[in-house]
């Protein structure tokens, strides 16, 4: 089951695979268009990268809640269709690890198919596709 | 010729003393002559504000800008300018941070922020793609800027970007600071108390529009091309691993570690506070600015009992002008001292650089209890340091001389004080020690904003190159390095350690520029634009002062007068007539007189017409 592995003690927080994410799956530079992300939390006493990015759980919670079939779990992936979606947000409010996000520009959810590009940029190898 | 990307395309301007907020078109002229960044924010000081404002009146500017290759996928791109007229050296004051309110004002849609006015009550403003609001920011006055930063996160997002100031730039400690992001800082000449008194508290910028690119396959091609050369570097693995610590053990062995307020260039304990230490000892998480692959943020944990509570992020010049320079010597303590400058948001050069001012004073018998209010100022002891950043912040007590930096301190204590006072145009010396690297104190004095060794940082050269050597080749090293650093990477706004300290090529920056904006400029270009605004900051420090004077450019009086006593650079001081000489070339090579005021012919030169046409009626009153 392909799925993009996260080692938070090597991630930097510097989101280049935001970035990258941005650029291919969507065409355009834009964080906040992409499939992953990185978020750094810190307060007195710690710091804290931590990576949204869809699981690709073995039975997706929002594939299920989904009432249009606009999400399908194929060959292992969840493939989002677009044309099906009526942005309910049911999928993004049910997905235990947040990894789903809502762009006002899109007509879609935005969720990770493991493609990978984001892993052959990330510079501190933080992030690996499982095959 | 009009460009694809890169810029966004807007200026906001925000007036807190009327509560207007304003949208105004990128002008294409300000764009392509001046680029972004500093550039933006000489250029508005100059044309806009009101010549001989004081700084901390409505009436000063505070300037927020990115460039075209900010929070752009190029190595290191997550920087920003923040820049006003400077209440310490009342000349033009700027600083850069590592902060995603950069790219984050970029996917707003605005380019640069212009705040003028007052606030009447405590606010900060909070900026979207679709909204700009000027919010209550009550709560959060009082509080320290790590504490207030957390508590606007929780309140709009972590993924916001954000600028805060702390207690310090409420109560208008001179070199007040900006703080985002937990431990960075910028803004030495005291942007953060430009801040305090518009009472601004922060900025938040949260956007979710694309950042336009004229060739989006180019910038994918080049960033991984970028990536693997720096990989390959043999300094990555160590870089990554200390960043600018490293550069601890490289002053000691070379004698330019500020220790004891610059009366010595190496510290006993220097390893202790070193690269390897920290590395080995004290860092626990690494942390990136936006876009960087060879991240150099070193968050670090105290390991004596009580301090294993406060994390710091530590820097070369935080550690040094926090340890060697006071006499401190414990990693531990440096990293809780390292903190509490941070949350007073109070910059951590000047502090260490007053607080060991102070100290030598009380040495040397020229200041005594009934001015330090009792307190005996010793060296090497860390509570004392920390009581006094306490005292600074809040300007109590002697605190309240503290507070106003090593200049106005020497003007007011006289006597023989000046000559201890480290500081070039009123910003106090950051953390390299120059009795004997002449070239690096030429760097200090010409620096754009007083002394500061973010533009030509030129000593590791001159070690190579030769420390005793006088000649021609120095003063350019110095306005190469200025161009470069204090040129491009500041009008680009993206960060200059790829290149200094990894040999990233600087041809890469006009193959991005061009893949950004679809605009064709070479390297000669920037050099240009580079020259054009060192002019413009030095026309602006003759319009503030009214006048100007070859000695303002002298390095401080100490490295001349007061030889050190340890290691290879005992007995050794800098020869005045050879820095005279330094200091001639420079303005030759710059086409700047021989008071250093940039001549009509250089100013024509650089399509300054009427600058030099402004700078000849005030020079000529």
């Amino acid at each position: 089951m392909p799925r993009i592995e996260f080692n938070p003690g090597a991630c930097s927080g510097c989101q280049i695979c935001q970035q990258v994410c941005s650029l291919v799956k969507v065409g355009v530079l834009n964080i906040e268009k992409a499939r992953i992300r990185i978020v750094t939390e810190f307060g007195k006493n710690y710091t804290r990268h931590i990576a949204h990015v869809c699981r690709q759980c073995e039975d997706p919670p929002c594939v299920a809640v989904c009432p249009t079939g606009a999400l399908e779990k194929k060959d292992g992936r969840i493939i989002v269709h677009e044309e099906k979606c009526i942005l309910c947000l049911n999928c993004k409010n049910a997905c235990p690890f947040n990894a789903i996000f809502i762009h006002p520009e899109l007509k879609a959810p935005l969720i990770c198919d493991a493609c990978g590009a984001c892993t052959t940029y990330c510079p501190m190898g933080a992030l690996k596709l499982v095959k | 010729m009009k460009w694809k990307g890169g810029w966004v395309g807007k200026i906001l301007r925000v007036d807190l003393t009327e509560k207007k907020i304003k949208e105004q078109k990128l002008d294409r002229d300000l764009a392509l002559n001046w680029i972004g960044g500093r550039g933006f924010a000489i250029k508005i000081l100059w044309d806009e504000l009101l010549p001989g404002t004081d700084p901390l009146s409505p009436g000063n500017k505070l300037i927020i800008a990115t460039g075209p290759l900010t929070g752009v996928l190029l190595p290191s791109s997550g920087k920003v300018v923040v820049a006003a007229k400077s209440p310490l050296t009342y000349g033009y004051g700027d600083g850069n941070i590592g902060s995603r309110i950069g790219v984050m004002l970029k996917m707003c849609g605005y380019d640069a922020v212009i705040v003028e006015g007052r606030a009447e009550k405590p606010v900060y403003l909070y900026i979207t793609s679709d909204a700009v609001e000027i919010k209550d920011a009550s709560h959060l006055w009082g509080k320290g800027a790590i504490e207030a930063d957390i508590i606007l996160r929780k309140e709009h997002g972590w993924d916001a970007g954000t600028l805060v100031i702390g207690p310090g730039g409420e109560n208008l400690v001179r070199y007040a600071v900006v703080i985002s992001e937990f431990g960075r800082a910028g803004g030495r000449p005291g942007i953060g108390a430009v801040f305090g008194s518009k009472n601004l508290k922060a900025f938040v910028a949260k956007g979710w529009k694309d950042i336009p690119i004229a060739d989006k396959t180019e910038l994918l091609k080049l960033m991984k091309e970028s990536i693997e050369f720096l990989q390959k570097q043999p300094g990555y693995k160590k870089w990554v691993a200390q960043g600018t610590m490293m550069t601890v053990e490289w002053c000691q062995e070379n004698a330019t570690l500020p220790t004891y307020n610059y009366s010595e260039g190496v510290f006993d304990k220097a390893l202790d506070i070193g690269g390897e230490a920290m590395e080995k000892m004290y860092k626990v998480v690494r942390k990136a600015c936006f876009s960087c692959p060879m991240p150099c943020g070193n968050i670090c944990k105290g390991k004596t009992k009580g301090f294993e509570t406060v994390f710091g992020e530590l820097d070369y010049e935080n550690v040094i002008m926090l340890g060697s320079n006071v006499g401190v010597g414990d990693m531990s303590w440096i990293i809780k001292l390292n903190y509490l400058c941070d949350e007073y948001g109070i910059d951590t050069i000047s502090a260490g650089n007053v607080i060991g001012f102070a100290i030598e004073l009380y040495q040397r018998g020229i200041i005594d209890k009934t001015i330090t209010g009792g307190l005996e100022l010793r060296w090497g002891d860390p509570e004392l340091v920390a009581k006094l950043l306490e005292m600074i912040t809040y300007r109590k007590g002697f605190g309240n001389l503290l507070a106003e930096g090593v200049r106005r301190m020497a003007e007011i204590i006289g006597g023989e004080a000046p000559k201890y006072a480290m500081h070039v145009k009123g910003l106090e010396v950051s953390a390299y020690d120059c009795h004997y690297a002449p070239a690096m104190a030429l760097a200090y004095g010409t620096s754009e904003i007083g002394a500061h060794h973010k533009s030509a940082w030129v000593i590791s050269w001159e070690m190579r190159y030769g420390r005793e050597k006088v000649d021609k080749a120095k003063p350019a090293k110095v306005i190469e390095f200025q161009r470069i650093r204090g040129g491009m990477f500041e009008f680009l706004t993206v960060c200059r350690l790829p290149w200094i300290e990894l040999g990233y090529p600087l041809e890469y920056y006009p193959k991005f520029f061009k893949a950004v904006t679809g605009i064709e400029m070479t390297l000669e270009d920037f050099w240009t634009i580079a020259d054009r605004i060192y002019a413009l900051i030095r026309a602006f420090w003759v319009r503030e002062y009214g006048h100007w004077k070859r000695e303002y450019d002298y390095a401080p009086r100490k490295w001349f007068e007061v030889p050190p006593t340890k290691g290879i650079v005992a007995g050794k001081v800098l020869d005045k007539k050879v820095y005279e000489q330094l200091l001639d070339w420079y303005y030759e090579l710059r086409g700047w007189d021989k008071n250093g005021i940039p001549t009509e012919e250089a100013l024509k030169k650089l399509g300054l017409e009427d600058v030099a046409e402004k700078l000849k009626k005030i020079l000529r009153k």
